[in-house]
């Protein structure tokens, strides 16, 4: 499967990637060899049944209560875009 | 300076095999980890610039786990970013050496792991990780032992993630012995990690005297080519034959969807690492700017500056690979075939103990070699080691050559027979 440049450029802008023009063309002879390596599983036939985890495990819950959790400092430890006890984020217009 | 620490410094200065050490003079038994494991108050990079300045407020229920036992984190190990890549070459920081030959890679992406098990006269036990061999390539190309549990025995709590579907911590240690003692340790059911599978505890250590006699294992034939190196072929026979020897019964079998495994594997893990890495924009924690201009602009450029080209490109198939028109001729036809492959590999197990082959179709491969590699080829390097890890199902490589470059033998187990692998492990070690 060939991808083109405007395909790069559009997932690029879905997965907020910022790429120039030379990781374009890159990244355009890249996917479409490794999809053209991917498209060989049409071949093979299945049922419908598919997996999402390899090994069963049901559900479990825990029992309501309060339990002991990160304090505020250590929250914001790794970040230096906090105001009062909220992160900041940048402007949404 | 205690001699843990001095040691530490000098393999690193000599292979570059440590993102972090840890300048604490600690008390206890010392174990190398995976960078992309949490390590309370030691920096955690998971090997990305993305990640550069982040210090865990907690520890993975691994490293619980082992501190309760008596473990202290030495130093946390270098990796291929997130764990993108087979020879812990697409490095934000350092790229590590192998010990056995300093032009030719460690393997990965628990690379670092495994070359400081392999260099180190006092530290035996490590800790890696794997998505689709990065445990067993690296055990084979230094040289050490790599096991890889069942997919849901050990918690995932505490690592940065990669494929959630796929993801297991796993021991790399000199002996088998050694990663039976770490799996003691660090299996069992975590309330912190839904995916963990309640079950019986179990001792892993006993498993290292149990007589294989009677046990049937599958001889991997599609990893016997005449493209794989003739050395590698003899000393997995001379293996095979050792165990034999011991009352081991084998059979030559073909392995079903072998041509498949690499694609399946690939679109179902990079579509999954592409919404993991979505996590990193630069707000709560790791690589940040000031917050300018518009929201998305801001994300686009902490991801531009902080993700390297492999973890970009992945991010990238695997945002393609989710995209409506795409979704069901890639990613559910993928799952399907996954569906298919556990019934198959269920099937095997229901005749064998166990299935052995090469870890890996080649001998460590130089940097210089290496840097010819297009995406594909670096890609297909995983076909042996894909298996185990698409079926959720335990693998452990062992090294089976004394002379020259290390050679790696796989065995693979069904679910939670890890035992299994032990057993023969320590029959061919013994």
């Amino acid at each position: 499967m060939e991808v083109n440049e405007e395909t790069v450029r559009h997932i690029a802008k879905l997965a907020r990637i910022k790429l120039d023009e030379k990781e374009v063309e890159q990244f355009k002879k890249d996917l479409s060899s490794i999809l053209e390596l991917f498209s060989k599983i049409e071949n093979v036939e299945t049922s419908d049944e598919f997996t999402i985890q390899p090994v069963e495990s049901n559900n479990k819950l825990r029992e309501d209560k309060v339990e002991e959790s990160l304090s505020e400092e250590e929250i914001f430890k790794n970040t230096k875009h906090k105001e009062e006890e909220f992160f900041k984020g940048p402007k949404i217009k | 300076m205690n001699e843990t620490l001095k040691e530490a410094k000098e393999l690193d200065k000599k292979y570059d095999l440590l993102i972090t050490i840890n300048e604490n003079e600690e008390r206890g038994k010392p174990i190398v980890v995976k960078d992309n494991i949490c390590t309370q108050g030691l920096r955690t990079t998971a090997g990305s610039k993305i990640l550069n300045n982040y210090t865990p407020v907690f520890d993975a229920t691994v490293i619980s786990k082992l501190k309760k036992a008596g473990f202290y984190t030495l130093a946390k190990t270098a990796q291929d970013e997130f764990g993108f890549g087979t020879f812990s070459t697409n490095c934000a920081y350092k790229t590590p050496k192998n010990p056995n030959d300093v032009e030719r890679s460690c393997g990965g992406s628990s690379g670092g792991t495994a070359g400081y098990i392999k260099a180190s006269k006092l530290v035996s036990y490590g800790l890696g990780q794997s998505t689709g061999g990065s445990i067993s390539c690296p055990a084979a190309f230094c040289g050490v032992v790599g096991l890889t549990p069942t997919y849901g025995l050990v918690s995932r709590y505490g690592l940065i993630d990669y494929a959630n579907s796929f993801d297991k911590i796993g021991p790399i240690t000199k002996t088998v012995k050694q990663s039976a003692e770490i799996l003691n340790i660090i299996s069992g059911f975590d309330g912190k990690d839904p995916t963990t599978i309640s079950k019986p505890a179990e001792d892993y250590t006993q498993y290292c005297s149990k007589d294989v006699k009677g046990y049937k294992i599958g001889v991997m034939k599609q990893f016997f080519s005449k493209d794989v190196p003739e050395e590698i072929r003899k000393s997995l026979w001379d293996a095979i034959k050792k165990l034999e020897n011991k009352g081991v019964k084998y059979e030559e079998i073909n392995l079903p969807l072998q041509d498949y495994v690499v694609p399946v594997y690939y679109l179902l893990a990079t579509a999954e690492s592409s919404t993991n890495l979505a996590k990193y924009c630069g707000l709560r924690y790791g690589l940040t700017k000031d917050l300018e201009g518009h929201y998305n602009e801001f994300f686009s450029q902490v991801r531009e500056e902080g993700l390297g080209k492999e973890a970009k490109r992945r991010v990238l198939l695997g945002t393609f690979i989710r995209m409506v028109g795409y979704r069901n001729a890639y990613y559910l036809k993928a799952l399907k075939i996954r569906t298919k492959m556990i019934q198959e590999y269920k099937k095997i197990f229901k005749k064998f103990d166990a299935l052995i082959g090469p870890t890996m179709p080649v001998l460590s491969p130089k940097f210089t070699e290496i840097e010819k590699l297009t995406p594909v080829q670096n890609y297909l390097m995983d076909a042996s080691t894909i298996p185990p890890n698409l079926t959720g199902m335990p693998a452990m490589s062992i090294p089976v050559n004394k002379k020259g470059l290390p050679i790696g033998m796989q065995i693979i187990a069904d679910h939670f027979q890890e035992g299994k692998l032990i057993s023969l492990g320590s029959a061919y070690e013994s």
